[in-house]
């Protein structure tokens, strides 16, 4: 099936992609920000996520209260997700009141008034917010992962910390905001039904004039290790992560790298699941996921097991990703790549999930890909792309991070 | 959008909503039985044997049911309430007919004693788990309050004690009270062939048998209760607040849904100025839970355990004050709850799950155009009357804070 993509660029170079959905009775609106917590100043991490939520605290003459209702008014909802590299704010509407949403969140983006008044609760927020991960292990234990694993900043929590976040001031937020939040690389997405040319007319009025240019942070080549890092807490489970690297999107083993994590972690069928859940018992979560962002990517391992079973969970999880090349069947490769098709099939179905995989397209490939690239891209891995892929990038140089009250052997 | 319905002789109820735009098919089971249909000597029966009709039947094993799930792809999954036990797989339709044979094969499962011994050992894992999410203790703990000895508080996962003691007899006599087909429906939604789906139900689940099914739904006296629980090494404190609300069958259940949006959604409501726009709390919310022959509404804030007693005093000042609201304040609350519907209907399968859970309560179907429309249709005086029997004045409070 033909899928109806839509791009375009406004005056100041803004891009605008689009997929027209000719069923949806709602639209999806985001605009991509290339501003995360690899922008925060080393002194005052979390001033991102800060500023994501100043955003609606007031802007362009109107307060927050005044902000809020408009946007409930039409229904819309709000999301704003500070992330690591990228931003992204973006709503979900009736097809009629997308003119409206996007004219909204062009005020609170461009206008904002980052008030000193506001700044106060916002901070309060969001060191309640970091105080929340420390009592949620799972959580906690990825975050920990992220940090140990990639270098500075790549590494970082959009959060922040504490002291990052004390340390922000008026004047700080505001000198970030016209420093950071730029036009260049921004990318504004449409998923639903809409008149194109219509909201590109309106686009241009609204989002025409912002301007200034950044520079993109890359990441550049960086060489994982064996690393051991644990927490120690008393909680009635041990929480197990592992990292260790792969290929990214734009690799041409992409494909065989997430079958490969498909072979170990795709439904309830996958390897993990099948010989650390179902025929030992020892878990009731336990996943491995491939992580991949522009120019890094690696496997995530999780397991969260009472701590007297921890290093048998940790040992047969192992042993499963070492003998991963081993013995890959036919039937097993069907079973990965048919979860895999029909995972990006069925969230097709949602115009804000259609939205974010246009957004991850655009920024780690820079193109947009059909729904039907992608399936013949999954039918064409055979078992011996996958057996060579795992040579290349086996088990090793894993980051293990371990919480709860004991502490596990590593060995691979 | 179609409908369709049909009951077979044994009871069972089919419903299935067409929509001719759906990419995938989404089909499940809802079975009428929960925590709340358990004895304590067997708590946490229903959620452990909800695990275990992944566990094989006479015609698959274990890992065959699983490696034919996967091998269609089929997007599986289940979960058990209070009184709601319901079996889900979304697929693409090219594999609907796999689908069903499979979904309806491990609704009679074999209960295979090494499994069983296996699967506890997860469940056991499970509970480990939920011990550690501070939220979920106290929820667990202010449902019991608030019940008190009402089985509608019954605890979903139970107890490591008691689920270690539940042995396989018990679970299959349980099955055998609970699991006749005139207690389950069996639901289609998005894209399926009406005539395909009754004769599949038909070959698979005509034979099952019939037996008594009944429930216990004397009304519960919710519970004057006070209680304080803690963690060692506690960051944030929580606390929340029940009150009296209408059951499922109770047409004020919308009144008492839009309600709470006013004075508890997580964006633009009453607690959201009063608690998080002023940073000081890190959530909170109210919302309104319907049950069979019984509901409660549910005020919920976390904050910096200094900040709790301020945070409680005002979380129970707009629960007490929900009557508190303008004209415009519905309107938003309309629109918002509105549009949740509507994206919500995208998916076939979270659309399936609304309906067939609402059949469980009442066979009757609306539509999303009829839900929109009864949304729309409210009033201010609708809410005002819903005051008039459920005041949303807390009966129940739960405090969780560091030890």
């Amino acid at each position: 099936m033909k899928q109806d993509f839509k791009q375009a660029k406004l005056s100041n170079g803004i891009t605008v992609i689009g997929e027209y959905l000719p069923n949806a009775s709602s639209a999806s609106f985001a605009v991509l920000v290339p501003v995360g917590a690899i922008s925060d100043p080393v002194s005052e991490q979390g001033i991102n996520n800060i500023l994501a939520e100043m955003f609606y605290k007031g802007a362009a003459g109107k307060s927050s209260r005044q902000i809020s209702d408009l946007f409930e008014d039409i229904g819309a909802s709000r999301g704003h997700s500070p992330g690591i590299e990228i931003s992204v704010f973006s709503s979900s509407v009736l097809t009629q009141h997308l003119p409206r949403v996007l004219e909204l969140y062009a005020q609170v983006l461009l206008s904002p008034e980052l008030a000193a008044e506001e700044l106060d609760s916002a901070k309060e927020l969001a060191l309640q917010e970091l105080k929340h991960i420390e009592d949620n292990p799972s959580q906690k234990v990825m975050i920990e992962l992220a940090k140990q694993y990639y270098p500075d900043p790549f590494g970082r929590s959009s959060l922040g910390n504490e002291a990052g976040i004390r340390a922000i001031s008026a004047k700080s937020l505001k000198d970030f905001y016209q420093a950071k939040f730029v036009a260049s690389n921004v990318a504004i997405v449409l998923a639903g039904k809409f008149d194109f040319d219509q909201i590109l007319q309106k686009l241009e009025s609204s989002y025409g004039y912002w301007q200034g240019s950044g520079d993109l942070l890359s990441i550049g080549a960086f060489k994982a290790t064996d690393k051991k890092y644990h927490i120690e807490q008393n909680s009635s489970q041990l929480q197990i992560a592992l990292a260790y690297p792969s290929v990214g999107v734009e690799h041409p083993q992409y494909y065989a790298a997430r079958i490969a994590c498909g072979l170990l972690s795709g439904g309830m069928a996958g390897r993990l699941f099948i010989e650390v859940r179902e025929k030992r018992g020892l878990v009731y979560s336990v996943s491995a996921s491939h992580s991949a962002a522009k120019g890094r990517a690696a496997v995530l391992v999780y397991a969260g097991t009472t701590p007297e079973r921890g290093q048998e969970t940790l040992d047969v999880m192992i042993t499963e990703l070492k003998n991963l090349a081993k013995n890959i069947t036919a039937e097993e490769l069907k079973r990965a790549k048919a979860d895999i098709k029909a995972r990006l099939l069925i969230n097709a179905e949602n115009t804000s999930l259609r939205a974010s995989a246009l957004i991850n397209d655009w920024w780690n490939l820079g193109r947009l890909r059909e729904l039907d690239e992608i399936k013949a891209n999954i039918d064409a891995v055979q078992i011996s792309d996958i057996e060579a892929h795992l040579a290349q990038y086996p088990v090793q140089a894993v980051t293990m991070v371990t919480l709860g009250n004991r502490q596990l052997e590593l060995v691979v | 959008m179609k409908f369709y319905q049909e009951k077979l002789a044994n009871g069972l109820s089919i419903i299935g909503e067409y929509n001719e735009t759906a990419v995938s098919s989404a089909l499940g089971f809802f079975v009428r039985t929960g925590s709340r249909d358990e004895t304590p000597e067997i708590s946490g029966v229903s959620h452990f044997l909800e695990h275990m009709m992944f566990k094989g039947t006479a015609r698959r094993s274990a890992l065959e049911l699983t490696y034919e799930m996967g091998s269609i792809g089929a997007q599986a999954n289940a979960f058990t309430s209070e009184e709601n036990t319901v079996y889900y797989m979304a697929v693409l339709p090219e594999y609907f007919e796999q689908a069903m044979d499979i979904l309806c094969d491990m609704l009679r499962p074999a209960l295979d004693q090494h499994e069983f011994d296996t699967e506890k050992k997860v469940i056991l894992e499970e509970i480990a788990l939920y011990q550690d999410k501070p939220l979920h203790v106290m929820y667990e703990a202010g449902l019991k309050e608030y019940f008190g000895e009402h089985k509608a508080g019954n605890s979903i996962l139970g107890t490591t004690e008691s689920v270690s003691a539940i042995s396989r007899e018990q679970m299959l006599s349980y099955f055998n009270q609970r699991y006749s087909p005139s207690n389950m429906v069996l639901g289609v939604a998005g894209n399926f062939e009406w005539p395909k789906v009754l004769e599949m139900a038909n070959r698979y689940c005509a034979h099952w048998t019939k037996y008594d099914t009944a429930r216990d739904l004397t009304p519960h006296a919710p519970r004057l209760s006070n209680k304080v629980l803690s963690k060692e090494n506690l960051q944030l404190s929580h606390i929340c607040y029940f009150a009296p609300g209408p059951s499922a069958t109770d047409e004020r259940r919308y009144a008492a849904q839009v309600l709470s949006m006013i004075m508890g959604d997580s964006t633009g409501s009453r607690l959201y100025w009063e608690l998080i726009d002023k940073g000081l709390a890190e959530s909170a919310s109210i919302d309104a839970d319907d049950m069979d022959n019984a509901g409660f509404i549910l005020g919920y804030a976390s904050c910096l355990p200094e900040m709790l007693d301020q945070v409680a005093g005002i979380l129970k000042q707009v629960m007490l004050s929900a009557g508190d609201f303008n004209e415009a304040d519905l309107e938003r609350a309309k629109n918002k709850f509105g549009t949740r519907l509507v994206l919500q209907a995208e998916s076939s399968l979270r659309r399936l799950l609304s309906v067939g859970v609402d059949w469980l309560y009442q066979p009757r179907y609306l539509s999303l155009q009829d839900e929109l429309k009864i949304i729309a249709e409210l009033k201010e005086s609708d809410l005002r009357e819903l005051l008039n029997s459920f005041s949303f004045n807390p009966v129940t409070e739960v405090r969780m804070i560091p030890a």
